[in-house]
């Protein structure tokens, strides 16, 4: 390209790899799906096994509720829900739970949530996911935060 | 003196060939103001070699290449100096802003209201004496070093004849102070205020920073040292008016991993336009908050494209814990390993616990094994290099693409930083200058770049594609600068590449990349969709060559049974928000419960023991069913 500039002259003048993520974590996802508020958990499998408290080598539906409802608790507006488990995906290396909590009640003004799920595995965080009310907000918590309580007034 | 002016400058035009000319752009602009002899428009001593209007106020003319705007007029404040910065962005040179005290006006060629600077500075010497003019849009101020001031509103007095310098309003007593401070600045040091990266300012206007941390970013990718070890399964047919991927999400090049998060398939189905159009609509990646929620595309490869980040590479409260998603890491400035990184590899790619493995920026190693040294490449190649489909079934092309003339060229993307400070106290929100740790660090400048707000262009393309030769009337680009990967979609998104959709649950046994309801024998790998028939045998070795899309499993489509085994006393649950209906029958094929509704419902009449088998149906269509054991 060129650039051509003409002047109007006024009469005169002029590394390396593994290990690296030290935030080892499980997802908590509460979300409104339909009519219905489901809880969705992804974790390591191997955490899990090793430290969840399962018999056996995989994570079965007993085991993963027992050690889930021990760990956990779900409170929305001072009702407490008891999550149920419906499927457990495993590949390799990961678990995805899905969890149905209850029907769905709109405008939920409180939530308490106490999570220690896997914290006896270290730097293990648990991230929270809130995606209801229309709105979505989510929290870590970990060794130093095992609870939170969050108001939507 | 116009006309012949006007006759030597067609003079100099006419000399130019077509092509020279269709090539150039031309700046056209005034040295300084007329002399007061010459005319009697301004008052005596206002017109040339003062620092009045009449001295300092001059045409700009630019036309020619470049340049979208035709008979527009531009009211920003800009200057002679202001060109520097602007043939170098013209030349291809990226900039932050600008450069010195120069902004680059390229952006005002194809768009109104781009120009960011709002205060002009002017000086000059007369009589052994320095003045120095400062100016915003309404208001100028005039100083000189004996102290002298004038203060103008030069949109009511453009030839500044009444002095309001004894007589300012609170309003114009606070624009003279920031006017004299910016004054001052201009004079000693570099502004803060000019939307222009100068001195030693490490970005844009990085002035005043009460902050106390600093970003740290990272542009070192954690390596490839790992081979595939699985196939990797792109598989494109065409359904309708829709271009069908079977994928199996699996890189064919060396990848990394962190954690235990070692690369596996992860199969699903895209869909989207085969014919696309825009849709006059942009579809954020990203919920308002900033969490990702769709892909952009696939590679392909079979590989997905998903730019955003998500948990944990969000600002975290520092209190509360709570995540602000107004706030999410830049993968591209954050690629390396640690807590602070998102751990990225040399492919800016990454792998999701439970969605696979997903490219997040500029996919080098991948391009690599497409086209040697084309991530790297200094001009332009003979051919464009696609790289992917978007969601919305127009193109992506790798860097290079044809411009609206149909020449190849190295496509810029149209972001910056932002100028200045964050707005946040660094407990609920980062504060500091953006530094482009975060997503929301950059800004869309029109017509910086080539590129629109999707990182693509209104260009015809015309590429060899699995279907045969196809043209397109828009395209994306992978660029090497921010956001390397569009972050929203400009056609019509198809909802296959929301991140939430259902993957494919089946399993892939003789692990040919096909899971077994796209395989048609899933117990020989050498028969499968990609095999080529053998004459000799009987067998249809390429399952029929062509596929389509299967139905899903019920859970797949978000239908569940609380407990099964039970006691006749169950939930059907839907997370779907139709209504649906629920049919139970017998072993032998007897409706023995009927049940319609929403959301969940609750099975409590069945007494008697036995297998039963349960259907969905929802606006008339079969779903599913499952068996149901009743104890």
């Amino acid at each position: 390209m060129r650039i051509l500039i003409l002047t109007c002259f006024a009469l005169l003048n002029m590394t390396n790899i593994n290990n690296l993520h030290e935030s080892i974590s499980a997802t908590f996802n509460v979300i409104k799906r339909g009519h219905v508020l489901m809880l969705e958990i992804d974790f390591d499998k191997e955490n899990f096994i090793k430290f969840g408290a399962s018999k056996s080598l995989h994570v079965s539906k007993e085991d993963f509720s027992k050690y889930l409802h021990k760990t956990t608790s779900w409170e929305f507006d001072g009702e407490k829900l008891v999550p149920q488990v419906l499927e457990i995906k495993s590949n390799e290396h990961h678990t995805k739970v899905i969890c149905f909590l209850s029907k769905y009640k709109e405008s939920i003004k409180s939530v308490t949530i106490k999570n220690e799920f896997l914290l006896n595995v270290k730097s293990h965080s648990n991230i929270v996911k809130l995606d209801i009310n229309n709105t979505f907000k989510d929290y870590r918590l970990h060794k130093e935060r095992r609870e939170i309580k969050v108001n939507y007034n | 003196m116009v006309e012949s002016m006007d006759y030597e400058i067609n003079r100099l035009l006419e000399s130019m060939d077509d092509e020279t000319l269709e090539n150039t752009v031309i700046i056209f602009i005034g040295d300084n103001g007329t002399p007061g002899q010459a005319n009697n428009f301004w008052p005596n001593g206002h017109a040339k070699s003062s620092i009045y209007e009449g001295g300092i106020r001059v045409p700009l003319i630019i036309t020619g290449k470049s340049v979208e705007r035709v008979n527009e007029g531009e009211a920003s404040l800009v200057q002679a100096t202001d060109l520097h910065a602007t043939i170098l962005e013209l030349a291809g040179v990226q900039l932050l802003g600008g450069t010195d005290n120069s902004l680059s006006l390229k952006p005002a060629l194809s768009f109104e209201n781009q120009v960011s600077k709002k205060i002009n500075y002017t000086d000059y010497e007369s009589s052994n004496t320095e003045l120095w003019a400062t100016r915003n849009e309404t208001y100028k101020l005039i100083e000189d070093e004996n102290g002298r001031e004038e203060f103008y509103n030069i949109i009511t007095d453009i030839k500044e004849e009444t002095n309001l310098i004894g007589n300012l309003t609170t309003e114009q007593k606070t624009i003279k102070t920031m006017l004299q401070q910016e004054a001052q600045t201009i004079r000693n040091d570099w502004s803060c205020n000019d939307g222009i990266k100068n001195g030693t300012e490490t970005i844009i206007d990085d002035c005043n920073n009460p902050c106390g941390t600093t970003d740290v970013l990272s542009y070192d990718n954690i390596d490839c040292s790992y081979t595939p070890s699985k196939p990797s399964v792109y598989y494109e047919f065409i359904e309708q008016n829709d271009r069908v991927v079977y994928s199996n999400n699996y890189p064919n090049h060396n990848f990394n991993y962190v954690a235990d998060r070692i690369p596996n398939p992860y199969y699903r189905v895209y869909k989207f336009d085969l014919k696309p159009k825009l849709s006059g609509e942009v579809t954020s990646l990203t919920r308002t908050n900033g969490r990702p929620v769709n892909f952009f595309g696939i590679a392909l490869n079979g590989v997905y494209m998903m730019p955003a980040p998500a948990t944990p590479f969000i600002f975290e409260d520092v209190n509360t814990g709570e995540y602000n998603w107004d706030w999410v890491f830049e993968p591209t400035t954050n690629i390396g390993d640690g807590r602070d990184f998102v751990a990225l590899d040399c492919a800016s790619a990454h792998v999701n616990p439970n969605s696979g493995y997903h490219y997040h920026g500029n996919m080098y190693e991948y391009v690599e094994e497409l086209e040697q040294g084309i991530s790297t490449l200094n001009t332009p190649p003979a051919e464009v290099l696609q790289v992917g489909w978007a969601a919305d079934g127009f193109p992506v092309l790798y860097r290079f693409g044809p411009d609206k003339e149909g020449n190849i060229k190295e496509m810029f993307p149209s972001f910056q930083l932002k100028s200045g400070l964050r707005p946040g106290d660094g407990i609920s929100a980062p504060c500091g200058s953006y530094s482009g740790k975060y997503t929301n660090d950059f800004g869309y400048v029109a017509g910086k770049g080539d590129l629109d707000e999707c990182n693509g262009i209104e260009a015809s393309i015309t590429l060899n594609t699995a279907q045969g030769e196809e043209t397109f009337d828009y395209y994306y680009v992978v660029t090497q600068g921010f956001p390397q990967i569009s972050r929203c979609i400009k056609g019509n998104f198809n909802d296959s590449f929301i991140s939430s959709s259902a993957a494919l649950s089946g399993v892939d046994a003789d692990g040919d990349g096909f899971v077994v309801s796209y395989d048609c024998d899933d117990s020989n790998a050498n028969i499968n969709p990609f095999a080529t028939d053998n004459p000799s045998t009987s067998f249809d070795e390429s399952c029929g060559a062509t596929l389509s899309t299967q139905d899903l499993d019920l859970k797949d489509l978000g239908y569940y049974i609380n407990s099964n085994p039970n006691d006749g006393h169950f939930f059907v649950i839907s997370t779907s928000l139709e209504e649906y209906q629920v049919q139970l029958f017998s072993i032998t094929g007897q409706l023995v419960l009927e049940q319609t509704g929403i959301g969940v419902l609750e099975i409590n009449t069945i007494t008697n023991a036995g297998v039963y088998v349960l259907r969905i149906i929802r606006e008339g269509n079969k779903l599913g069913t499952i068996k149901i054991i009743i104890k």
